[in-house]
């Protein structure tokens, strides 16, 4: 056999030097700049088209604004780029433009240019054309005189949607570089990975306090909690749960702020043991919320009595009911323990849950759900679903779902109640076909005055709590972690709409 | 032996009942590796989780192998215009990677493991098929057969008799290696959430599942992480002992 | 050589028009569609006639073949639509995400190689036992151990807890090094059995005992006979290779959330994003084809009495 001294020198000479290279450069590193935040959020977006983007970043890192925005402290629609509005008829709304407002290209912001912005958004969005549910936008003046369809009672609260954000539609590359009215502009964007803002200067509010902002994506929720504590960033959106004590030893703020959200578990009442109340009322009694609160969730939720969290004007107080157990449910409706099994006419009872990975805590709530079951004889078989609507909506062979909902994401109770309780509604998995319900929800539909229509949005979900249709379980909690000492003026929305704001500093 | 004690301790141990309580518990006498972040009994989970794997992996092994070396007996046998329609869809399939195709698949028909399936036996049977070809068209020329066909035995006689057992001691050899290495493929897509859905366990799937507890419990990286390397480096050195074997008989 | 060529080419397009026309009907006739996601039905109330209008908007009712049709006159204007989850267009998502792929499969490979043939090379020529110790224990690691538990055992070292190296994401040269290594070890492993078994098999050939019969040195020996007479199967696995990279490299993608074309891909799936499918389906056999084409001739050239194949 032969050797090769000198040509294995020569190749490991290679290997160092391209491992140098490779390994050995170091990024170029930005020279700080004073007034400069680094927010880390959970969802990677891959366009900031901002009537496209289902993860809103555009409205979220104040490049861009709506007619109207929610008030996190009233739960209120308040005056945004719009500065007021008035219903000239039953169909017919007049806005008034907030003046003197341009976008960050310099154009100026006026009536024609946000006609131009919403009709873009109606043809970009079929969700935001079936919301809006406008006939026609005429420009009057200064102001803006818009038709619906049908008498819309919702339609100023439907404006709050961040993708009917008022853009310069003439800009562009709106995928990239959207241009809108906030503090801030993107000066680029890298698909999936961030953004980079800086401060606009022309802001018709007052002035951004920072100058630049780098607003990066991270799905991994221990990424995130690392790059918090190593100082890569400055406010982390959703940090990681289990690591939340050691960010609070280690003197970081951890806030914690209930959602709109609503975890729940839908029920199918159009066939199976579903339909009858008893049953139903059984199932609600079963699930141990504090349980599910503590454990699953941590403690990062609070305990759902309704559909709505408890500060809307609209969420009912329900009275404490006296504790029966999901066993004297069960005999109520006719089952009898046989064999460690609950049964009916010899038949077990035995459900089908379906639940999904797209929101982790789904499926622990429905293997705790299933355990819980187990001990007084009811059999839940667990079925893993991908898309939870699809399959719902085409699929009869289940019972139960875990299921969430945005149950008031723009401020008014209409969206959630009509789409899951009235036989036309987009959402109504249970089958739920009651007249007594759906009359109530088409009056909702037609009232305008909002006392009014928080008065019947309550008196129905009180019917929806008698019937026990759906069984609501929990709100979870937003959480978000910044040095306190470091950032000011960060506050943790409700809504989780509103994040990078000219209010921010960093000291 | 250790066998027989591990499947006694899933035997007396749930992996699927979770107890809130007890979630991220560490090694106990009752639960021996600890709890998960659902309270499930971690090491009862393993076991499945390997059960799970090699009832996958011998399954898909099976199929794949089984149409592999039937078309490749035939083509072997029989040649002509079924040998040459066999080895046009071998060559489009061959350029086909695993991972690509198992991807394409399931975004054709959605996540899960029939798409898995489906992707390993169409891209495995074909080394199958080539493994058999090889060895049936070279023995066919040999002198034994010829004078089998002499004595009259049919051609079904003559595959089952003659041809078989030598073909079946080679295909023996490759499947030993793919066991090990659809055992790695499925932990891979189930890591990614395109194989065997929970609560089901599996090693990638368990890796995935327990990602931010690392730094709290290391065992959730270690212990699905060696089950993987070593049923792995069994299934090769299985391998290397078969080939060693098939050498000094001989084919 | 040119009639080869044009066979191939042929042959070439053939299989991608059966490729995406089977894929084309296959998303059509599977049931669930993207609608639903696409009204973001989480959040905006949508009635079922509304959902039925878009469904049919987005030409879902049209025969398969009109469809068919329609895509593919717009592929030959290059435009492979826009993606249902974003609404921009195919082509470009893809292309930004391909460069993504590009740096950690490019750079895992030149690491690959960097190991691999030295190591193989070496080890196939000498007798000597820590060579052919190293080259084993590299080649069984690979092989043994699945790339993305690589992956996280090295980010626990060298991100956690020696936070050197960042965890996760897309942000200069220092986020490759991670998924690059981890994918640098498993496709190491398979180079140097390859090189190793290809070179010994060919140095025990005749002819080599005859041009060492003739005097010529060991060196041209080596490179000019042994090492080019082993690359062809080489050759056909380094191939397959960059087709499954070019694939997208799934699973560290996932693993690192490095926006390459594999994880975007798996989100695609999820949400099915049909026109994003199809274009990754269209674009990626393209590639493969290609790569296939183009080693077909390389391997014409360098031996041309060696016949396709090689092994998985």
């Amino acid at each position: 056999m032969f050797t090769y001294k000198k040509w294995s020198r020569q190749t490991f000479v290679t290997v160092a030097i391209g491992t140098a290279l490779l390994s050995g450069c170091s990024p170029a590193t930005d020279s700080p700049k004073d007034q400069h935040l680094t927010f880390v959020y959970n969802f990677a977006t891959l366009s900031l088209d901002p009537h496209r983007d289902s993860s809103y970043v555009p409205l979220r890192a104040g490049v861009t604004e709506t007619l109207v925005r929610l008030d996190d402290d009233k739960l209120t629609v308040e005056p945004w780029l719009a500065k007021s509005w008035t219903n000239e008829s039953q169909t017919v709304w007049r806005i008034v433009l907030q003046e003197d407002i341009q976008f960050q290209n310099g154009e100026p912001l006026d009536a024609a240019a946000v006609k131009a912005s919403l009709e873009r958004s109606i043809r970009e969005n079929a969700g935001v054309k079936n919301a809006l549910n406008i006939k026609s936008i005429t420009v009057d003046g200064a102001d803006l005189l818009i038709e619906t369809q049908t008498v819309y009672p919702e339609f100023i609260s439907e404006l709050v949607n961040p993708n009917t954000a008022i853009i310069d539609i003439d800009a562009k590359r709106i995928d990239t570089q959207p241009v809108g009215t906030g503090p801030f502009a993107v000066s680029n964007f890298s698909p999936g990975t961030k953004v980079d803002l800086t401060r606009f200067d022309g802001y018709w509010g007052e002035r951004a306090k920072l100058e630049s902002v780098d607003f990066l994506f991270n799905e991994d929720a221990g990424a995130r909690t690392m790059a918090l504590q190593s100082g890569q960033a400055d406010v982390v959106y959703r940090p990681e749960v289990e690591s939340v004590d050691q960010l609070k030893n280690k003197g970081l703020t951890v806030e914690a702020v209930e959602t709109f959200r609503v975890h729940q578990l839908t029920m199918n009442v159009s066939n199976g043991p579903m339909q009858s109340l008893p049953v139903r009322q059984a199932i609600d009694a079963l699930v141990d919320r504090d349980e599910l609160v503590d454990h699953v969730l941590q403690g990062y939720a609070t305990v759902a009595t309704g559909p709505f969290i408890q500060s809307f004007p609209f969420a009912p107080t329900y009275e404490k009911q006296t504790q029966r157990t999901a066993v004297s449910y069960l005999k109520q409706a006719g089952y009898t323990l046989q064999d460690g099994q609950m049964q009916k006419n010899g038949q077990p009872l035995t459900l089908t849950l379906l639940t999904y990975s797209a929101r982790p805590d789904l499926p622990l709530i429905a293997q705790v759900l299933q355990d819980d079951a187990k001990k007084i004889g009811v059999t839940i078989k667990i079925k893993q679903i991908d898309v939870p609507e699809e399959y719902m909506g085409s699929h009869r062979d289940w019972d139960l779902a875990t299921y969430s909902n945005l149950t008031a994401p723009r401020g008014d109770a209409g969206y959630y109640l009509h789409a899951t309780y009235h036989p036309q509604g987009g959402l109504n998995f249970s089958g739920v076909n009651d007249p007594s319900l759906t009359r109530q929800l088409d009056r909702l539909k037609r009232t305008v005055k909002p006392t009014e229509r928080n008065v019947l949005a309550e008196q129905i979900a009180r019917e929806v709590d008698a019937k026990q249709l759906n069984s609501f379980l929990l709100h979870p909690s937003t959480l978000v972690a910044y040095d306190k000492t470091h950032v000011k003026g960060w506050k943790t929305e409700k809504s989780e709409y509103y994040m990078i704001t000219n209010q921010l500093e960093v000291r | 032996m250790w066998i027989g004690i591990l499947l006694i301790y899933l035997g007396t141990h749930s992996p699927y009942t979770t107890d809130v309580t007890q979630r991220l518990a560490s090694s106990s006498m009752q639960h021996w590796l600890g709890t998960d972040a659902l309270g499930r009994d971690f090491l009862a989970r393993l076991i499945l989780a390997g059960v799970i794997s090699f009832l996958f992996s011998g399954v898909t092994v099976l199929l794949t192998a089984t149409v592999g070396t039937v078309l490749g007996l035939f083509a072997g046998y029989y040649g002509g215009l079924l040998k040459r329609i066999i080895h046009r869809i071998e060559e489009s399939l061959i350029i086909f990677p695993d991972t690509v195709l198992a991807l394409v698949l399931a975004g054709l028909l959605g996540a899960g493991i029939n798409s898995l399936v489906l992707a390993i036996l169409l891209i495995k049977w074909v080394s199958y098929a080539r493994l058999t070809e090889t060895i049936v068209s070279s023995t066919k020329q040999s002198e034994y057969i010829w004078m089998a066909r002499v004595n009259g035995l049919s051609d079904a006689m003559i595959v089952r008799r003659h041809l078989l057992w030598t073909v079946l001691r080679q295909v023996r050899v490759l499947m030993s290696v793919d066991i090990g290495k659809i055992i790695l493929f499925l932990s891979a897509f189930s890591y990614i959430g395109l194989g065997v859905q929970p609560p089901v366990p599996e090693w990638g799937a368990m890796l995935n599942e327990a990602r931010p507890y690392f730094q709290a419990a290391p065992r959730f990286m270690i212990w699905p992480g060696l089950c993987i390397v070593l049923t792995v480096s069994a299934s090769m050195w299985w391998n290397r002992r078969l080939q060693q074997q098939t050498a000094k008989k001989g084919v | 050589m040119g009639r080869l060529f044009v066979r191939q080419t042929g042959e070439a397009l053939f299989f991608l028009f059966f490729m995406t026309f089977g894929s084309f009907a296959l998303l059509r006739f599977l049931p669930g569609d993207p609608v639903l996601t696409l009204l973001n039905i989480d959040e905006l109330s949508a009635s079922p006639e509304q959902i039925e209008t878009v469904r049919r908007e987005l030409g879902f009712h049209e025969p398969l073949l009109a469809q068919y049709i329609d895509w593919l006159s717009r592929v030959g204007r290059l435009d492979l639509g826009e993606s249902f989850m974003t609404g921009r267009p195919v082509l470009l998502m893809l292309g930004e995400s391909y460069r993504a792929t590009f740096e950690i499969a490019g750079s895992g490979l030149v690491l690959a190689l960097l190991l691999a043939v030295p190591l193989g090379t070496w080890s196939a020529c000498s007798n000597r036992h820590v060579v052919r110790l190293t080259a084993d224990g590299v080649s069984l690691i690979g092989a043994a151990v699945p790339s993305f538990w690589i992956g996280l055992v090295l980010t626990d070292w060298f991100a956690i807890r020696l936070p050197w190296l960042p965890v996760m994401g897309r942000d200069g040269v220092l986020s490759i090094v991670l998924p690059a290594v981890s994918l640098s070890l498993a496709l190491a492993s398979i180079y140097i059995q390859l090189l190793r078994v290809n070179l010994q098999t060919e140095l025990a050939k005749e002819y080599i005992q005859i041009a060492r019969a003739r005097g010529l040195s060991e060196q041209t020996i080596f490179w000019k006979y042994a090492f080019r007479g082993s690359l062809p199967p080489v050759l056909a696995v380094f191939t397959l290779s960059l087709g499954s990279l070019a694939g997208g490299v799934v699973v560290l993608e996932v693993l690192f959330a490095y926006p390459g074309v594999g994880k975007l891909m798996v989100d695609a799936v999820l949400q099915r994003d049909y026109p994003l499918i199809q274009g990754y389906i269209l674009l990626t056999t393209a590639i493969i084809v290609a790569l296939n084409v183009i080693m077909r001739l390389v391997t014409q050239h360098l031996r041309p009495d060696w016949r396709g194949g090689g092994m998985r």
